[in-house]
């Protein structure tokens, strides 16, 4: 991170139309040092997990949005409602372009909650599966973005879709 | 030869639907090789295509498909390139041939996809 990354996350999220993440944070100010952090830790679960680096500074979501906003915007959507480094590193490697091998969400009403999702690169064996799991309801949100569409009329969830305006 | 069919899909054209198309490619052809139509710049991988720089994709199942058109071959099969433009209201799959079970599932699992960021968009202008 630099000096200049918070005014650049705060520029980034709200030219993705998300001004609301900060603006509806109490308190406001508090915002981007907290989404800093959450950046910040983001990228160390990355390293840890892939044992390569990937910065997910502001600089460089803005280096990516360049080349393709849609990604970028799906992705601080993704932020903007989860606070776990597992689903975001799920969408991150969606976005990517692993594919989405299985999705399991169980629910028990005032109990429990458990969404696992299990990737893979497209073509590979069972060895090169990532799975992400969350505990969190909130998560839920994020199925939401899935693509939806069938393969010779079977299901297919497919990418981490952006919300956004026309 | 390519040219025997425009399947035209309504979409929200952007980068994000072309995005959506090439995944499905890449899913049904594992070794898809990709190519910015206008330019000519080629992406030996998905995630190499910056994808808001183009408006049409071409896509061959492999190297080898890849080669043969850009060699100008009389040899190149049926259904070996397939050529996605992008425009606001809607993206075109032009191929040779829809009807082959290959074909099928490809434009089946576009169609869907593109369905999906349709209503990402407009639900979210209607709230």
């Amino acid at each position: 991170m630099t000096p200049q990354s918070p005014a650049t996350l705060e520029r980034l999220i709200r030219d993705n139309d998300l001004g609301w993440m900060i603006d509806m944070y109490a308190p406001p100010d508090r915002a981007i040092p907290f989404l800093i952090e959450q950046l910040t830790r983001l990228t160390g679960e990355f390293s840890n997990r892939f044992r390569y680096e990937v910065s997910f500074s502001p600089e460089q979501l803005c280096v990516e949005a360049a080349r393709n906003p849609h990604k970028i915007r799906a992705f601080l959507q993704a932020l903007a409602v989860s606070g776990s480094m597992d689903m975001l590193l799920m969408v991150w490697r969606i976005l990517q372009g692993l594919s989405i091998r299985e999705v399991t969400m169980t629910y028990v009403e005032v109990e429990a909650f458990s969404l696992v999702v299990t990737l893979a690169r497209p073509g590979q064996d069972q060895e090169e599966l990532e799975t992400y799991s969350s505990d969190k309801i909130n998560d839920a949100t994020l199925l939401r973005h899935f693509g939806i569409t069938t393969v010779d009329g079977r299901p297919l969830f497919d990418g981490f879709l952006p919300m956004r305006k026309k | 030869m390519i040219g025997g069919s425009d399947i035209v899909f309504p979409a929200v054209g952007g980068p994000a639907a072309l995005n959506a198309c090439a995944r499905i490619i890449q899913r049904l052809w594992p070794h898809a090789r990709f190519e910015n139509a206008v330019t000519g710049e080629k992406y030996a991988q998905l995630i190499d295509i910056p994808f808001v720089e183009l408006t049409e994709l071409l896509a061959y199942p492999n190297s080898e498909a890849e080669a043969a058109w850009d060699a100008d071959s009389s040899e190149s099969p049926e259904n070996s390139m397939l050529y996605i433009i992008v425009r606001d209201e809607d993206v075109t799959v032009v191929l040779d041939n829809p009807e082959t079970a290959e074909m099928r599932s490809i434009l089946e699992a576009i169609r869907g996809l593109l369905w999906t960021d349709i209503q990402n968009v407009y639900m979210r202008a209607a709230a």
